[in-house]
C-alpha cells in the first residue's frame, strides 16, 4: 500500500515535471513564427522580388504631378488681415475670454456609425496614388550634415507582379496548409508598407511598437483587427496615435484585398502584424 | 512496484496526448518596419450654422483649421471641390464610404448654433474614416469674437488626437520687428499669433529691445532693453500690460531665460572679459552663480524637468554646448562637431536641445539630444539664429538674415518654422522685417 501510494506519487510528480517542461514552453512557441520558411524560401527564389520600399505601380495615363509637400496655404489666412501696424504704447493685452470647455463632449447618437463590419467596397475607385515621390528614409530626419545630399536611393518601381489584381501571388499548385514562401510575405509586407502612414518626429517615435491582430475573411478581406496591447492603447496616447495608424493601413482601401495567395487560407486567417518603423529612423 | 510503472506510463501517455491535442493554432507573423511619410488627408467641410452669420463663421473657422493643419505638414486637407457628401448631410451622418472614395482618411464635421444668451455654440466631431468611428467630439461656447480662438483649440484636439501629442495652434510668438536703415534699426517688441495673425506691437522702438524669452507658465516675457546706454532685464507681463525691471546688474547681462516653473530666471553676466551663469528667483531675488570658470559661459536653458541647465562655453578651446546640472557643478561637453556651436534651446519635450552652428562662413539650425547623440543640422543661411521651440517641442521658430542691396550692405531678417524632422520650413510673414522670435506657451 505504501508502495503503491508512494508510487502514485512518484508518478504523478514526474509526469506534472514532464508536462511543464514539455509543454509549457512549447505553447509559447506556438506564437512565433516557424523558422522552416526562411529555409524553404531560400532554397526556391534565391531573392526576394519584391523591394523593401514598394512604390504603388502607377498607371501612367492617371499620373498627376504630384506636389510633395502639402502646399504652404498658411499665408492665405496670414496674408488676409495683416494688422496695420500701429505704433502704440504697450498696451494691456484686451483680456481674452475664455471659451468654456464643455467638459462632455455631447456625442449625438444620430451620428454613429453603423456597426457593420467594414465591408470594404468590392472595387474601391482606386483612385490609383499618384506617384509618390520616393522618399529616401534614411533621410526622413534631415540632416544637412550629410555630405551628399541624400540621393534617393535607386527605389526600383517594383514590377508589377500581378498582386494589385486579384491574383494569386504563387501557383495555385501550393499545398494546402503549407507555409507562405518568403516571396508571398514579402508581398504583403509591401502592401502593408505602402498603407502605413507612419507617425514621424513623434517622441521616441521608433520605439513605438504596435501589434495588430487581424482576422481575414477567405476573399482576403478584413474581418477584424484590433491592437493588441489595449491596455498600453488606454494610457499611453502616442501609442493610440501610432496604433490607430497602424489600424487605418490595415483598413486602407489599398489594402484591401491582401495580397496573399488565396490557396493558403489557413496560413493567413489569423495574421499579426508588428508595426515598427524602426528601419525609418 | 508494478503499479508505479503502471501509472508512470499513464502520465507519460497523459502528456503524449496533452502535445497532440494542442495542435498549433497556424497564425501568419509579419514584420513591417518601414511606411510612407506623407501627410494624412483629412477632409473638413465647412461647418454649419442655422443662420447665414453663423455659416460665414463656421467657414472662416474652417480655414483657420485647415490652415493650422496643412502648415504642420503632417495633414493635407482635401479639395472640398472632390467632396461628394455635402456639408449639411455630413454633419448629420458621415456616409464613410463616400469620404474613402476621395481617399480621406480622416473627416472633421461641425455645427454652430446659438445658446440662449446670445453665445455661440460650436461642436466639432472627428471621425476615422475606415473604422468608421468617433475619434473626438467636443462642444465650445463662446462669443462670436473668440471665433478664431475656437478654430485654433479645435486644430490642437484634431492634431492631438492623430499625432499623440499635444497641438501648439493656440500659442503666440512674440518677436522684435524690425524697420529703418542698417546703421538706425528701430527694434520693437511685437506679439502675433502662430500664425501670424493679431498682430500687435508692444513697445514704440524709442528704446532697443533684444532677446525676448516666454515664460513657460504665463504670460509673461523677460526682454533686454538698453536704459542708458545700460543693458537691463525686464519683465513684461502681456495680459496686463505691466513692466518691471529685473534688477540692474553689474556688468553685462545677457540671455536672460525662465526656468521651467516660471519663478527664476537663468542668465549670464559678463565681468572682466568672461561671463558666468547665474539664477535670479524672481521671488525673493536671491541670485545664485553656477559657473566659476575663467572663459566664456552663456545662453543658458534649463532642461523642461527643471534639473539640468545646456549652455555655451569656450573652456575647451572653442565654443561648445555643455550641459551641467541646474546647482551647477562640472559640466558635460555634447557637442564635438567641426566648426562652432552656440545658444543651445531645450526643447519642452525634454528629448532635443536646438542649437545654432557656425561653421566655413555658414550658420545653421541644428538638434542634438542631451546625451549628445543623433545631432542634425535642419536649416543653413547667410545668418540664421535664435530658435524658439513651439510649445509641444515638434516645431523650431528662428529668423534668417540675408544681405539686401546691390553691394550687400543692408540686412532683411524674416521669421521662418521649420518641423523638427527637417522638413517643412515656412516663413511667418510680419508686416516688417522679424527677428528673435519666441513661442509662448499654450494660451490658457
Amino acid at each position: 500500500m505504501r508502495v503503491s501510494s508512494l508510487g502514485i506519487s512518484a508518478g504523478f510528480h514526474v509526469a506534472v515535471v514532464i508536462v511543464t517542461m514539455i509543454s509549457l514552453p512549447w505553447l509559447k512557441k506556438d506564437l512565433e513564427i516557424p523558422a522552416p520558411v526562411m529555409v524553404e524560401f531560400v532554397e526556391i527564389g534565391k531573392v526576394t522580388e519584391t523591394t523593401h520600399v514598394a512604390a504603388p505601380t502607377p498607371k501612367p495615363e492617371k499620373e498627376e504631378p504630384k506636389k510633395e509637400e502639402p502646399p504652404p496655404p498658411a499665408p492665405k489666412n496670414a496674408a488676409k488681415e495683416p494688422t496695420p501696424p500701429a505704433p502704440k504704447k504697450p498696451e494691456p493685452a484686451p483680456k481674452k475670454e475664455e471659451p468654456k470647455k464643455e467638459t462632455k463632449p455631447e456625442v449625438d447618437p444620430i451620428a454613429k456609425p453603423d456597426k457593420k463590419k467594414p465591408t470594404p467596397k468590392k472595387e474601391e475607385p482606386k483612385k490609383e496614388t499618384k506617384p509618390k515621390e520616393q522618399q529616401d528614409f534614411n533621410s526622413l530626419l534631415k540632416n544637412l550634415a550629410d555630405s551628399k545630399p541624400a540621393p534617393s536611393q535607386p527605389v526600383n518601381d517594383q514590377p508589377d507582379m500581378g498582386l494589385n489584381e486579384a491574383t494569386p501571388v504563387q501557383g495555385a499548385q501550393a499545398p494546402l496548409g503549407a507555409k507562405m514562401t518568403m516571396r508571398e510575405e514579402d508581398a504583403l509586407r509591401a502592401q502593408l508598407e505602402r498603407c502605413w502612414n507612419v507617425p514621424m518626429g513623434a517622441k521616441d517615435a521608433e520605439d513605438l511598437n504596435v501589434e495588430i491582430f487581424m482576422v481575414i475573411n477567405p476573399d482576403r478581406t478584413l474581418r477584424d483587427a484590433r491592437v493588441v496591447d489595449m491596455a498600453r492603447y488606454n494610457r499611453d496616447t502616442f501609442f493610440r496615435a501610432a496604433a490607430d495608424s497602424a489600424l487605418r493601413a490595415v483598413r486602407s482601401p489599398l489594402c484591401s484585398p491582401f495580397m496573399v495567395p488565396p490557396d493558403k487560407y489557413d496560413v493567413w486567417k489569423n495574421t499579426t502584424v508588428n508595426f515598427n518603423p524602426r528601419e525609418m529612423f | 512496484m508494478q503499479k508505479f510503472y503502471a501509472i508512470f506510463l499513464m502520465a507519460l501517455v497523459m502528456t503524449g496526448a496533452a502535445f497532440a491535442s494542442a495542435p498549433a493554432q497556424a497564425e501568419l507573423r509579419i514584420d513591417v518596419t518601414r511606411g510612407q511619410a506623407e501627410p494624412m488627408p483629412i477632409a473638413i467641410p465647412d461647418f454649419m450654422g442655422t443662420s447665414a452669420e453663423d455659416n460665414d463663421m463656421g467657414r472662416r473657422m474652417v480655414q483657420v483649421i485647415s490652415a493650422n493643419l496643412n502648415r504642420s505638414g503632417l495633414f493635407r486637407t482635401l479639395d472640398p471641390k472632390s467632396f461628394i457628401q455635402d456639408s449639411a448631410s455630413a454633419q448629420a451622418g458621415p456616409r464613410f464610404g463616400e469620404w474613402r472614395t476621395i481617399n480621406a482618411q480622416a473627416l472633421v464635421t461641425g455645427v454652430l448654433s446659438k445658446t440662449a444668451d446670445g453665445k455661440t455654440r460650436v461642436e466639432f466631431r472627428l471621425w476615422d474614416v475606415f473604422s468608421q468611428q468617433q475619434m473626438v467630439g467636443t462642444a465650445y461656447m463662446t462669443t462670436p469674437a473668440n471665433w478664431r480662438r475656437i478654430a485654433h483649440i479645435i486644430s490642437d484636439a484634431i492634431y492631438k488626437r492623430i499625432t499623440g501629442e499635444d497641438g501648439y495652434f493656440d500659442s503666440r510668438i512674440v518677436y522684435i520687428s524690425e524697420s529703418g536703415a542698417a546703421n538706425a534699426r528701430v527694434k520693437r517688441l511685437a506679439i502675433m499669433d502662430q500664425d501670424g495673425e493679431n498682430h500687435r506691437f508692444l513697445t514704440d522702438g524709442r528704446t532697443l529691445v533684444l532677446t525676448p524669452r516666454f515664460s513657460p507658465t504665463e504670460q509673461k516675457i523677460t526682454y533686454m532693453a538698453y536704459y542708458n546706454n545700460k543693458p537691463r532685464v525686464y519683465v513684461y507681463n502681456i495680459d496686463t500690460g505691466k513692466q518691471e525691471v529685473l534688477g540692474d546688474f553689474p556688468g553685462m547681462t545677457f540671455a536672460p531665460r525662465f526656468s521651467p516653473d516660471g519663478r527664476r530666471v537663468v542668465m549670464s553676466l559678463s565681468k572682466n572679459g568672461n561671463s558666468d551663469i547665474y539664477t535670479l528667483d524672481l521671488g525673493s531675488r536671491a541670485v545664485r552663480q553656477l559657473t566659476n570658470e575663467s572663459s566664456i559661459n552663456t545662453s543658458p536653458s534649463f532642461s523642461p524637468d527643471g534639473s539640468q541647465v545646456a549652455f555655451e562655453s569656450d573652456r575647451g578651446g572653442t565654443q561648445q554646448i555643455y550641459v551641467m546640472g541646474a546647482g551647477g557643478g562640472a559640466a558635460k561637453r555634447i557637442t564635438f562637431g567641426d566648426g562652432r556651436y552656440a545658444n543651445p534651446v531645450w526643447s519642452p519635450r525634454g528629448d532635443l536641445i536646438a542649437f545654432t552652428k557656425m561653421l566655413k562662413g555658414e550658420f545653421y539650425i541644428g538638434v542634438i539630444r542631451p546625451d549628445g547623440s543623433g545631432e542634425r543640422l535642419i536649416t543653413r543661411a547667410y545668418h540664421v539664429e535664435g530658435p524658439t521651440w513651439s510649445p509641444n517641442g515638434r516645431v523650431l521658430a528662428y529668423f534668417k538674415e540675408s544681405p539686401t542691396g546691390a553691394r550687400r550692405q543692408g540686412r532683411s531678417a524674416q521669421v521662418f518654422t521649420i518641423d523638427l524632422t527637417g522638413y517643412n520650413e515656412q516663413r511667418l510673414s510680419t508686416p516688417q522685417d522679424g527677428s528673435d522670435p519666441a513661442w509662448s506657451p499654450l494660451n490658457k
